[in-house]
């Protein structure tokens, strides 16, 4: 026994320092960004922090990359589209890093692309590998204080993990459920997010818009049952034109052009269905 | 809690040093350590099935009580007559505890279908227990083993429970019989050195599989069935050989991390898997693919129907009920029962041509165009098996074959199919090697001194590492 628990335990951390040395190597190169379960919100971060002369800049969920992809759009709008299991507290850092790296030649206009179902995100059981892993304590804790916030944290097991580079640099997460509740619209964590966004674009001089993605036509008497309950609620009325804005630039498309409830078959994406130039 | 997982890692090394040092050495003098080790066994076995919902402790403790209970009872008489009752009593009572959670909503539904009635008023909102199927089989090869004289009932309640709930083997097999198992309950366990090795290797084999193979070809394979209509026939081709494949390391993986979990424990469990794609025939196929399975419904379904001692036509009726049977098993679908009898369909010629023999010799060339015919029959099984509906099914079939040169051609990320290749030979070299053997990974066949071989295991782990996928994926033999 003794002799089988020796080789077990030198086995085992053999192969703990090479994994750990294998990780370090990955997460200080940045390789892993490319191979890790929620590659395109890396994608999104790199892109948000790179200096870009640009007139629009485009915020949104999956459907959001599916039409515009991320980084240049034409000539003067920039991606950072990536999806919504980055709640709206991962799109606001993204905003952030945009602005305060490009803080010298700052966009005119801040453009929000998501479907209803996205502000409905109050932490999920993707939040762990989503939002906690790319967007870790370290470099986000001052933008990432907020009550609603905190206290749904809390409720998602082993999150300290997230911060450890030997777990940002696999797909590793736990398996969690957090307790769902049903919102109208928009989650407390949605909605507070929401208003530090408009008071981001507003301290910077950008206006804000905000547009809804194609909604599919068997979704649409949902969709404005949705808006309508929600319509004089507290949180919508705070950015009544916002909204407003949103549920008009709806659309609705045929169901053979989705391949899912929301997303697009691959040969059906439309091109920059809201004509921004 | 699954194999796989942060939670299985902690528990495991907790629970053996428990078992070795606590309930092993420290209480070796005690008259009552055996039970004491077994005792804590079945708390592990509990805490450890508990972990996915404790509701689910409740069926499991119901059906080992009415298994005990009856065989004790068929135990106690010398009439048949009340021996058959009681073991009637425990046969019904397990299936209808089966019946109603895997299988009520099923039928239920399929009859309002059938009349053009809405079955929501009707089905049951309950979960499925994880592994039923398997415990329940379980039990009941112990009561009727029982019935059938070949073990004594066991009064020793506490060896009893843990036979059933034993944690390596509770939710996806092997299917283990009282006659192998529960002695092993009842005897001292020793610890041995090259058990113990023997185990972590078959460990190690089955996360191979598992997290770098299975949980890398699901991606892919989920991915393409999700959208199946507007892909290539070729993409299609590849989802269906990357299924196969897929299904097989997931089910032999967790069978091996079953098998080497027991052995650290000092229990040897029944081999699963014998290297089942590479079978010259699909009656060969059906004595190397979940081997427990089989032969349970040989045992205790085909045989009292008269197995094949009641000429041709009846042998042939026989092995469609136990296809039939074997794919109801599998899942309350139609599709796992099209799967059953298409297997019965491809085994019926055997029969008829008297080919249903195990081959244990180097394939010629002859029979290596077999095994890969074979091969090709299996997968294409594997496409129904696989399917949300036969409908979905044929319009997999049918897109595949249509839509041959349609579309764009597959395209996986270069890196995903090197490394699947890279994993993939070493996968089928291996296997063939060590085919002779229990663990394929002792790599006796290359006799490599011990350094090497540490080295080797060294590597597969810093494939894992590197390659595998650790989003959790449930083994899909879970769900049975």
């Amino acid at each position: 026994m003794k002799k089988f628990l020796i080789y077990t335990v030198t086995f085992v951390c053999i192969n703990m320092l090479l994994i750990y040395a294998q990780d370090t190597y990955t997460y200080y190169t940045g390789a892993y960004r490319d191979h890790v379960a929620g590659a395109e919100i890396y994608q999104a971060k790199q892109a948000a922090k790179q200096k870009k002369k640009v007139k629009k800049l485009l915020i949104g969920d999956s459907v959001c990359r599916q039409m515009y992809g991320v980084g240049q759009v034409g000539d003067s709008i920039w991606s950072l589209a990536c999806n919504q299991a980055v709640t709206m507290a991962g799109h606001y850092c993204l905003i952030h890093d945009f602005i305060t790296t490009n803080k010298d030649s700052l966009p005119q206009e801040i453009i929000l692309s998501f479907d209803c179902k996205s502000f409905a995100n109050n932490l999920d059981k993707y939040t762990f590998q989503y939002f906690l892993k790319p967007f870790p304590d370290k470099e986000y804790q001052p933008l990432l204080t907020n009550r609603h916030l905190l206290e749904r944290e809390k409720l998602i097991p082993y999150r300290r993990a997230a911060n450890m580079p030997v777990i940002r640099c696999n797909s590793w997460a736990p398996e969690y459920e957090l307790p769902q509740e049903q919102y109208t619209l928009l989650s407390p964590v949605s909605s507070d997010y929401l208003d530090s966004i408009c008071v981001l674009a507003k301290s910077a001089g950008l206006q804000l818009h905000m547009f809804c993605n194609p909604v599919r036509e068997s979704r649409q008497q949902t969709f404005v049952d949705i808006y309508q309950k929600a319509l004089n609620t507290a949180e919508t009325q705070k950015h009544q034109t916002l909204w407003e804005e949103w549920y008009q630039s709806a659309t609705y498309l045929p169901d053979s052009l989705f391949h899912d409830f929301v997303h697009f078959n691959k040969q059906h994406i439309p091109e920059n269905p809201y004509l921004l130039k | 809690m699954l194999f796989n997982s942060l939670e299985f890692a902690i528990f495991l090394p907790v629970v053996f040093l428990l078992y070795w040092f606590v309930f092993g050495n420290l209480l070796s003098h005690n008259r009552y350590q055996l039970r004491w080790q077994n005792l804590f066994l079945l708390a592990a076995s509990y805490v450890f099935y508990g972990w996915w919902n404790w509701r689910f402790l409740i069926l499991i403790v119901v059906t080992s009580l009415v298994s005990w209970g009856s065989a004790l009872a068929i135990g106690k008489t010398y009439q048949t007559g009340q021996k058959k009752t009681w073991l009637g009593i425990s046969i019904i009572l397990n299936l209808c505890i089966l019946g109603v959670f895997k299988y009520y909503n099923f039928f239920v539904s399929s009859f309002c279908h059938l009349l053009g009635l809405d079955d929501s008023s009707y089905v049951l909102h309950i979960m499925l227990p994880v592994g039923i199927s398997f415990y329940t089989f379980q039990a009941l090869s112990y009561s009727i083993d029982v019935y059938r004289g070949k073990i004594a009932a066991t009064k020793d309640p506490v060896s009893f429970f843990t036979y059933i709930a034993f944690f390596p083997q509770l939710v996806a097999g092997p299917i283990e019989r009282a006659t192998n198992l529960l002695p092993q309950f009842q005897q001292k366990r020793l610890f041995s050195y090259s058990d113990a090795v023997e185990g972590m290797q078959r460990i190690l084999w089955g996360l191979f599989k598992k997290i770098l193979i299975a949980d890398n070809c699901a991606w892919y394979v989920n991915m393409e069935w999700a959208d199946y209509a507007r892909q290539n026939g070729s993409t299609l081709v590849l989802t269906a050989f990357l299924f196969a494949i897929q299904i097989y390391c997931d089910f032999s993986g967790y069978s091996d991390i079953a098998i080497g979990t027991a052995r650290l424990f000092g229990f040897r469990l029944r081999e699963n898997f014998k290297t089942p794609y590479f079978s010259r025939n699909v009656a060969e196929f059906w004595k190397r693919w979940h081997i427990s399975l089989n032969t349970w419904f040989v045992d205790y379904v085909y045989i009292p129907l008269g197995g094949s001692r009641e000429g041709r036509t009846r042998t042939i009726l026989n092995t469609f009920v136990i296809f039939l049977l074997s794919g109801l098993w599998h899942g309350a679908n139609w599709t796992y029962v099209t799967w059953g009898v298409y297997h019965a369909m491809l085994f019926v010629p055997l029969i008829v041509l008297n080919r249903t023999k195990t081959y244990q010799d180097t394939p010629t060339f002859r029979q290596l165009l077999q095994i890969l015919l074979t091969f090709l029959l299996v997968v294409a099984g594997w496409i129904v098996f696989r399917a949300p509906s036969l409908h979905d099914a044929w319009m997999f079939v049918y897109n595949m074959v249509i839509h041959i040169h349609h579309g764009e051609p597959f395209y996986i990320h270069s890196v995903f199919m090197r490394h699947l290749s890279v994993a993939l030979f070493i996968l089928f070299s291996v296997e063939w090697l060590g085919r002779k053997g229990t663990c394929p990974l002792a790599l006796t066949a290359l006799h490599l001194p011990a350094w090497a071989k540490a080295v080797c295991y060294t590597a597969l782990v810093q494939l894992i590492f590197a390659w595998g996928r650790f989003e959790y994926t449930q083994f899909i033999y879970f769900q049975f």
